[in-house]
């Protein structure tokens, strides 16, 4: 899993909750307006939030292009249209992780805790929590040694990181070059 | 000037008796007014205040509605709105009793400085709405407004102040705080609607816009240094001379406040002018604060990487996107050890494509009639990280359009800063346009591209790279064609020494002609 660019430390918006999701269908509506002014790259993006691989895609474009806070909103309104997508859970707690965001990250684990008890990754969020907030006595007792899970991938979607980043390197050498003549 | 009464032409905002009667009336209140008697004489500005906003209202709602299409009626209404704020700020600067010490804190007495400060920061805001540059004095004004207050021990006495008839408890001290962030925010590209809406959510968040005489241990902190009447709010370093601290926190959590309005279908916050404007404007506010706030973060990491820049000086700008490729990165490409000196006519664009593809090309061609018409050198009014400012001639503005491609040689012999056009504002009685730009790379390079068919032909396409921040590199982007864009190739490009293939995916940003699309590396060697 490649690095994320750090999310601004002033953490995530933070999902509603339930008993704030509008009813009405006003509010509805500036809702969807909202929706599909900040993420306007993709289309329809209201529709297409049903479908968490779509979600995942899409957020996973947005860490490419720089914008993990972004990122984050989108898989936030995701599960505030629908909390059962254990998923998308795990990949905005991966991305809390990502973007060193102790107070997300904490809050998230709490409510997927809560949320889904069995949930075979319990470990691996402890273990992420223990290497974040080491003092915290909530992932004290973590067994796991850090693996970064990559939950934020879509199943679907295989890359090939060393020819980007080839790329990458090669542009910062000719960067680097111009910068200095 | 027209006798019409302000608001019921329909074609656009006209200049009329009304408005420069207002000015008339401005003029008998400083005549009238005994400023040695700050409370009277307060009130009094104060109700000329809300007579002036009362009267006024209509053309500040139709002018911020007006968008980039803007008459010179438009543009003399919102210059003559900027002159009568400022000078009811000059008149209650003047009534504020700066060498008095109150011998017990008065709310009535605060509210001197606090019409002084609120109407210096309406004042900025609509110079900055207006197009006109920065009022440099302005800074000191506000230092010496707030330190005085603080003498007078009325910084923090709550207080009511009254903003388009709306009352708003707060003090002179998250006046003063906003005043220096209007001022700090509002100094890149942000369009006057996206000003004004990040002016109510300012006012709506003066409950967190206090200072402390330490810096902020939780998080970063902004920083201001009263004794410079040059400098307002900037990031905080330790070393750096500063005597009043705001907390970066603090905002970053009001941000998130009005965001999550925003998804419980809100418009933050709930009263303004801004509830009219579309929703794109809000937005485009919330991603300017993200902006801003990860600058402020990374402005220690950055400033190694920062140009030198001297304020006011005269730069060699290039429009539109074969001209930016042919003459302002001639020698700015992506073979670093080559020099590149020769551009002749080779790779126009469609040079690669079928013949309907290539009048598509050139019918999207910018750039090279309008070099020859603007007047060069052109003057560099400022430059932030995100964004820099020019002033061009009217009539040089008139050829170039909003999301345009830009690129400036700030530094003789140093790269060109490529950005795109975000705003004009034309201020008419100077004949001047300022041109807001954003900048998409400081060092945008060259490319060569060849585009590979199936045959394996090879033909020439022009590109331009912009390398993204992460490591990763899926966040690198080339620039193409319109037209190269829609033909979907695989491209060949030689940068440094490796070789690679290439495939455009994702549009990031568009302008008429060119688009800026993520690149997928298929082949690297």
């Amino acid at each position: 899993m490649r690095s994320s660019s750090s999310l601004s430390s002033g953490g995530a918006y933070g999902i509603l909750e339930e008993s704030e999701f509008p009813v009405d269908s006003d509010a509805c509506r500036l809702r969807e307006r909202y929706i599909a002014a900040r993420f306007v790259q993709f289309p329809q993006p209201t529709h297409a939030l049903k479908s968490t691989s779509n979600v995942m895609r899409w957020a996973r474009q947005l860490l490419d292009d720089e914008q993990p806070r972004l990122a984050m909103e989108l898989v936030q309104f995701a599960l505030e249209e629908d909390r059962s997508r254990q998923p998308l859970w795990l990949c905005l707690i991966e991305l809390a992780y990502l973007g060193n965001d102790a107070s997300a990250f904490g809050d998230l684990s709490d409510t997927f805790r809560d949320r889904f008890p069995d949930a075979a990754a319990l470990p691996v969020i402890d273990a992420m929590g223990n290497k974040l907030m080491p003092q915290d006595a909530r992932f004290a007792h973590a067994v796991l040694p850090v693996v970064l899970p990559d939950w934020s991938s879509p199943e679907s979607e295989m890359r090939d990181g060393l020819r980007q980043r080839k790329l990458h390197e090669a542009l910062v050498d000719a960067m680097a070059f111009q910068q200095a003549r | 000037m027209s006798t019409t009464p302000p608001g019921e032409n329909k074609a656009g905002l006209q200049f009329t008796r009304y408005h420069s009667g207002m000015a008339d009336k401005h003029s008998a209140l400083e005549q009238s007014l005994d400023k040695r008697n700050a409370v009277e004489s307060a009130h009094a500005i104060s109700k000329a205040l809300h007579e002036f906003e009362a009267f006024s209202r209509n053309d500040r709602e139709r002018f911020l509605l007006s968008g980039l299409a803007q008459t010179s009626g438009d543009q003399a209404v919102c210059e003559w709105i900027g002159a009568r704020y400022e000078h009811l700020a000059r008149l209650a600067r003047e009534v504020v009793p700066y060498e008095r010490v109150a011998d017990a804190p008065d709310v009535r007495i605060a509210y001197a400085w606090a019409l002084a400060i609120m109407l210096t920061g309406h004042a900025s805001k609509w110079r900055k709405v207006g197009g006109l540059r920065a009022d440099l004095p302005m800074r000191g004004r506000l230092h010496k407004l707030y330190v005085s207050a603080m003498t007078a021990g009325v910084d923090s006495c709550i207080l009511n102040v009254m903003v388009d008839r709306r009352s708003i408890e707060t003090t002179v001290e998250a006046l003063y705080v906003r005043a220096l962030l209007l001022e700090r925010f509002a100094s890149g590209n942000l369009p006057p609607r996206r000003l004004e809406i990040l002016d109510s959510w300012l006012l709506a968040w003066m409950g967190a816009l206090w200072l402390s005489r330490e810096p902020f241990t939780d998080g970063l902190s902004l920083a201001v240094d009263t004794r410079n009447e040059t400098m307002g709010l900037n990031r905080y370093s330790p070393g750096e001379r500063a005597d009043y601290f705001l907390g970066l926190r603090p905002l970053q959590r009001q941000l998130a406040r009005a965001v999550k309005d925003f998804h419980r279908g809100v418009i933050f916050p709930g009263w303004g002018v801004g509830l009219i404007f579309r929703m794109e404007e809000h937005v485009a506010v919330i991603e300017f604060l993200e902006r801003e706030f990860a600058i402020i973060e990374s402005a220690g990491l950055q400033k190694s990487k920062r140009f030198s820049i001297g304020r006011d000086s005269a730069v060699t700008v290039f429009f539109g996107f074969n001209d930016i490729y042919a003459r302002a990165l001639q020698r700015q490409s992506t073979l670093a050890s080559t020099n590149v000196t020769q551009t002749g006519t080779v790779n126009s664009p469609g040079d690669a494509l079928s013949s309907t593809a290539a009048r598509r090309a050139a019918l999207s061609e910018t750039g090279s009639h309008v070099q020859q018409r603007i007047v060069q050198p052109i003057r560099l009014l400022d430059i932030s990280e995100s964004g820099l400012g020019l002033e061009m001639s009217n009539a040089d503005a008139g050829f170039v359009e909003v999301d345009e491609l830009v690129a400036v040689q700030i530094e003789a012999g140093k790269p060109c800063v490529l950005g795109v056009i975000a705003r004009k504002t034309s201020a008419h009685r100077m004949n001047v346009t300022t041109v807001g730009v954003k900048v998409l790379s400081k060092i945008p390079l060259r490319a060569t591209l060849e585009m590979v068919n199936e045959r394996l032909a090879r033909q020439s396409v022009k590109g331009i790279f912009i390398a993204g921040k992460a490591d990763h590199g899926f966040a690198d982007s080339v620039i193409v064609a319109d037209a190269i864009y829609k033909a979907n190739p695989t491209l060949s490009a030689v940068v440094a020494s490796g070789v690679f293939h290439l495939r455009l995916g994702r549009v990031r940003l568009q302008g008429p002609g060119w688009k800026l699309a993520a690149v997928e590396v298929r082949v690297a060697h």
